[in-house]
């Protein structure tokens, strides 16, 4: 029996971790505009004032052309890591793993209009 | 026709550059003191500083640099390793060889000249930065770099490679000491205290110690003073953060178009007093001593009560840039130089007075050199 409950809350340790989906998009909300939306634009759409001076525009997250592209783990890396060459700086040391899925989860959610069941993990899954 | 030495020298960075540079009055010169406007073609000059011979623009679309004697120029832009090409400010090392740019969503440059070749490194978030939207740069006497970005303060000492060099001031961290994290002017005065212009008014970091002040210290003219002059510029103001700063202002009747704890630009006077722009709350006074603010308005002559740009004289004689224009203040009375502003637009986003005498004034489109200015 304890080792039932013992799976059951590793397998819904993110989802617990980051509060419920709902809990998670309040969050995103809130990062996605202090941190994000300054380039990629309120809507997520990229038109910020921004675009018009840096080397190269913002990710326009509305493009449904290039959402295949955008998987979590992508989202996740280039939000870690950054973009060289590019503005998109590296928020590693100033976010935590549970911010950075939240955010994903919002963008995904919200402006993607993608369907998530739950949200995105802030395990990073490497090598799924 | 005579073509002026300055024609000359823009029509060379035209051809080296390949920009739509144009003199903009390339009549003769039957009046010597008669300003001179140069169209470069970009959509605003954002920053001017002056070095010896030397003058820097920091614009909308690249960062210049002019000698004014041997008629060389150079553009620094994306071709130049910048991320942004919209300059916010520029500042000079003390150690007379580095430049720093804040840049608008390209994090801070440090760009070393040798053998006039320019050499550029970006700092960014990953090295400590807090966020990449640059718009001042200090030093202390210690040699300490204080940066303004719209994420709080950085004060970076000793290696700026080293990640635990860079310290951050936000408000959450200086526990509401800061007044706002959107930080757009540094000024340090020769106490060595640190005064910081936010969107919520000032802040005053002296050693370990904060203090603050905004509208309901007297910080910007009251809307009943102002109402008739509050333009729409809320284009200029843009997204949800503004929206939520709006919200968060306690000032009576600020919108877009009307926040006078919004310190646009800020000035230490010759007595170590401090002169702010605000956001149509026109020209606010702050005297260090009493701490007390005087605020001019257009009721007072201003052109108008959105200040851009404050710029003092050898004679302290203060100069106003405003979004209709030119103006002088004496102390006594301020004076609207409509005479100067055959300037290429009524935007004065920046001034500068360089080592011969000449005032500069960078707006939108390009630069004017006015060879002798007088309040009078």
């Amino acid at each position: 029996m304890n080792k039932i409950v013992s799976l059951l809350l590793l397998f819904l340790f993110p989802v617990i971790a980051s509060g419920g989906m709902q809990e998670s998009l309040k969050n995103g909300k809130e990062i996605y505009h202090a941190y994000c939306s300054v380039c990629h634009g309120d809507k997520g759409d990229g038109q910020s004032f921004v675009r018009n001076v840096i080397k190269k525009p913002p990710q326009d997250f509305t493009d449904k052309a290039l959402v295949d592209q955008f998987s979590v783990e992508r989202m996740r890396w280039a939000i870690l890591l950054g973009k060289p060459g590019t503005a998109m700086p590296a928020w590693r040391f100033d976010l935590t793993a549970l911010q950075i899925s939240d955010v994903i989860t919002y963008i995904r959610k919200e402006i993607m209009n993608l369907e998530l069941a739950e949200p995105v993990s802030p395990e990073a899954a490497i090598y799924k | 026709m005579r073509v002026s030495r300055f024609n000359l020298f823009f029509l060379l960075v035209a051809c080296l550059f390949g920009s739509n540079l144009q003199a903009a009055t390339t009549k003769p010169q039957v009046q010597p003191l008669e300003p001179e406007s140069f169209d470069i073609g970009v959509d605003h000059v954002k920053v001017l500083q002056s070095a010896g011979s030397k003058l820097y623009l920091g614009t909308s679309d690249g960062f210049y640099i002019l000698d004014t004697l041997t008629n060389d120029a150079l553009l620094l832009d994306y071709d130049n390793g910048l991320i942004s090409k919209s300059i916010h400010s520029v500042t000079q090392d003390p150690d007379g060889e580095t430049i720093w740019l804040g840049t608008y969503g390209g994090g801070l440059v440090e760009l070393v000249m040798k053998d006039g070749v320019p050499t550029t490194q970006i700092y960014n978030v990953r090295h400590g930065l807090n966020d990449s939207f640059v718009y001042d740069v200090e030093f202390d006497k210690a040699g300490n770099m204080w940066v303004a970005t719209w994420s709080g303060a950085n004060k970076i000492s000793g290696d700026i490679n080293k990640r635990a060099n860079w310290t951050k001031y936000t408000v959450k961290s200086t526990n509401k000491g800061l007044s706002d994290d959107w930080v757009y002017a540094i000024e340090i005065d020769s106490k060595q205290r640190k005064w910081f212009g936010t969107e919520v008014g000032i802040s005053l970091l002296d050693g370990e110690k904060w203090k603050k002040w905004d509208h309901n210290d007297g910080l910007g003219a009251g809307i009943d003073i102002v109402r008739k002059d509050v333009h729409d510029v809320k284009t200029a103001l843009r997204g949800d953060h503004h929206e939520t700063q709006i919200a968060a202002q306690t000032a009576p009747g600020a919108n877009y178009n009307y926040n006078p704890n919004y310190v646009v630009s800020m000035e230490l006077g010759p007595e170590e007093n401090l002169w702010i722009g605000t956001w149509g709350g026109g020209l606010s006074f702050f005297n260090v001593g009493s701490e007390t603010f005087t605020n001019y308005t257009t009721r007072d002559g201003l052109p108008s009560n959105f200040v851009l740009a404050l710029e003092f004289d050898k004679d302290g004689v203060l100069w106003i840039g405003t979004i209709k224009g030119l103006a002088s203040f004496d102390g006594k009375v301020i004076k609207q130089h409509y005479q100067y502003s055959g300037l290429l637009s009524r935007f004065v986003y920046s001034m500068i007075f360089s080592e011969d005498g000449s005032f500069w004034v960078g707006g939108r489109k390009g630069i004017t050199r006015i060879p002798v200015t007088t309040h009078e």
